[in-house]
């Protein structure tokens, strides 16, 4: 065992934030905020090092949103982050909360089910809508081959067969704009909407008929099944948002 | 056996009585006393002065009942623990608070003792503490807080302002 003297010791300066070991301070910020990392960053040369480290952006996602980064990164997708750092703040703040499955209450998805997912190869969020239709139903309009038993009233074991379809009704895209590409830090993002397509105009159609016919016949459900209750999403913070809100929110920040 | 007594040495080659229980607190300490066995050999600390071993044992004997904090490979329950840094016991507060005017640099003294005899909940107590010194504070008041100079050009400080910079809308 070496022996140090005292005095060379209690010489030494005592410690602070930036003299202590790297590892140490890591464990101090990756307790932050992530407001507080991005102030952090703009103390000194050395701490706006530590508050980018990769690794301490994938441990804030796994912690704030449950979600790894690395999938979203330029390298493994198609989306356009570079940084698990990017992928926090342009695609985990906003939109991480948001996977999951919802219930609509727009008009035309009022009351069904739909799924909030990124798509990996297409480098967007998009949003699903699912339905499921009872095919065995006993439908003159639409007669399903498939499942002969449904169809004699007589017979008491019903065949259940269902099926799930699944449309998108939109999308976001993430784009780091042209004019930014040297600063290409800059977590600037814009936000896509697709317009309905012509299949989903003739659904919206399809669906204000189904309504009326709803109505005259007073029979309920006509063919899809509708979604009772609120569906909580996965993310524990993250609050009951409906699509109708949502699309409010993108269109008042004008993005 | 666990009562017996363990002989530390400071820093400053001046030794502490602590009672084994006590000692093994630190998981270093636990490591070493069981490879060792019975032994009446002091083990030096040249990494600690004596005073902060004299505050890092304030702190072991206060939480000498507690349970063992989870070993690594139970990461899950470690990670939950030390997620929100707001929740502190209040014997723990007062303790890492000490005295007014040393209190920056003790605090960070603390936290290379914890880290160094690997008393995971004296380290998770200390982070803590500075990261709740952290959070809501500007670029300005965080340097003066810590002693940091600022070593930006008014270019670079521009950049990096920009490119942290959070609108708060969401």
């Amino acid at each position: 065992m070496a022996h140090i003297t005292a005095n060379s010791l209690l010489q030494r300066p005592s410690p602070t934030l930036v003299t202590i070991p790297r590892e140490c301070l890591l464990l101090i910020v990756e307790r932050l905020p992530f407001q507080s990392l991005l102030t952090l960053a703009q103390a000194s040369r050395y701490l706006s090092v530590i508050a980018s480290e990769p690794t301490l952006w994938i441990h804030l996602s796994l912690r704030d949103y449950n979600h790894d980064p690395t999938p979203y990164l330029s390298t493994n997708s198609a989306f356009p982050f570079k940084s698990p750092k990017q992928v926090y703040l342009s695609a985990f703040v906003r939109w991480a909360p948001k996977y999951g499955i919802w219930q609509g209450d727009f008009p035309f998805y009022e009351g069904e089910m739909v799924v909030v997912r990124p798509n990996f190869d297409r480098g967007e969020i998009n949003f699903w809508l699912i339905r499921g239709e009872n095919r065995s139903r006993d439908d003159e309009d639409d007669p399903d081959p498939e499942a002969p038993f449904s169809k004699d009233r007589n017979v008491m074991v019903d065949l259940f067969d269902v099926g799930v379809e699944e449309d998108e009704i939109l999308s976001i895209g993430f784009g780091i704009p042209e004019d930014a590409e040297q600063d290409i830090e800059a977590m600037g993002y814009r936000v896509e909407i697709m317009g309905p397509t012509e299949a989903e105009k003739a659904r919206m159609t399809k669906w204000e008929e189904d309504k009326r016919r709803r109505n005259l016949e007073n029979k309920g459900q006509i063919g899809s099944f509708f979604i009772c209750g609120r569906f909580v999403p996965p993310h524990p913070h993250a609050s009951v948002v409906t699509l109708k809100e949502l699309m409010q929110n993108t269109e008042n920040r004008g993005l | 056996m666990s009562d017996t007594l363990v002989t530390l040495t400071s820093q400053e080659g001046k030794p502490e009585q602590v009672p084994r229980r006590i000692a093994e607190r630190s998981t270093l300490l636990k490591n070493m006393l069981e490879d060792v066995g019975e032994s009446n050999q002091p083990i030096p600390l040249p990494n600690v002065s004596h005073k902060i071993l004299k505050r890092v044992l304030e702190y072991c004997i206060h939480h000498k009942d507690d349970p063992q904090p989870p070993s690594d490979d139970d990461k899950d329950s470690f990670d939950s623990s030390r997620k929100r840094s707001d929740d502190i016991d209040e014997w723990d507060q007062k303790f890492i608070k000490g005295k007014e005017e040393e209190h920056n640099e003790e605090l960070f003294q603390i936290i290379l003792a914890a880290n160094y005899l690997d008393i995971k909940p004296l380290l998770d107590l200390g982070c803590k503490t500075v990261a709740n010194m952290i959070k809501g504070k500007s670029p300005e008041q965080i340097r003066e807080m810590f002693n940091i100079e600022n070593d930006f050009t008014p270019e670079e400080e521009d950049q990096i302002r920009r490119e942290n910079e959070w609108a708060a809308d969401a």
